[in-house]
């Protein structure tokens, strides 16, 4: 039974990468903890794997329908890190409130951008830009 | 934070700004499980048990998403921004 609960989260979480981009790890994890009793380090280390795993098959699926960047990917997949360790520094400079509301603010900032955006108007069905 | 950032200050296309991302992703997440398995906290069976059920998951998500508008796919990001601001703010 928690395999199958499991494997239904895995699912959903893989789709959700799919229509929205990201890993999938926002769901493995509690899934993880709450199914296979892991602890929260674990838990987040072992959804890794699969999310490399649904990294690699998203960008390859996205790719055939021409809408990889691959020069791009690997810019910011090589400069993320970077700023991940930056920020892991600033982190410990901070109090862990303070990094919690400034989170929340940048992802609200994003939130309204990507509201605004999508309240705009139709687009056109496909994105016919030129490679680079 | 790549999509917004992509469409948002780049100038990407949703579609093209997720199918990048997914594979930044590859890379961000693999040095994490290069770092966290060399302090032994990476339980690879299970993490390969969920893994063919996600990938089937992204294969069946990145079809639907070629079959919604774009817009839809902002709204949808800009949903689980909202969310994720709520978790850290309560």
């Amino acid at each position: 039974m928690d395999v199958v609960g499991l494997l239904a989260v895995a699912f959903v979480a893989g789709m959700l990468g799919g229509v929205v981009g990201v890993g999938g790890g926002v769901l493995f994890v509690p899934a993880l903890i709450v199914f296979m009793e892991l602890g929260q380090l674990e838990a987040e280390a072992t959804s890794l794997v699969a999310v490399v795993a649904v990294g690699a098959v998203g960008a390859w699926r996205q790719h055939g329908y021409g809408n990889f960047r691959p020069r791009d990917a690997l810019v910011l997949g090589l400069l993320a890190p970077v700023g991940v360790a930056i920020g892991a520094v600033a982190a410990n400079e901070m109090p862990e409130r303070a990094l919690e509301l400034l989170f929340a603010a940048l992802s609200l900032y994003f939130a309204f951008g990507l509201a605004r955006r999508a309240a705009r108007g139709p687009d056109s069905p496909s994105p016919a830009q030129p490679r680079r | 934070m790549i999509v917004p950032l992509l469409i948002l200050w780049l100038g990407y296309g949703e579609r093209e700004a997720t199918g990048t991302s997914l594979g930044a992703i590859v890379l961000i997440a693999a040095f994490g499980v290069a770092a966290h398995a060399a302090y032994g906290n990476v339980d690879f069976e299970k993490g390969l048990l969920i893994a063919p059920t996600a990938v089937a998951g992204v294969v069946a998500g990145t079809a639907l998403q070629q079959r919604v508008s774009q817009r839809w796919v902002s709204a949808v990001f800009a949903l689980l921004l909202v969310c994720s601001a709520a978790v850290l703010v309560f």
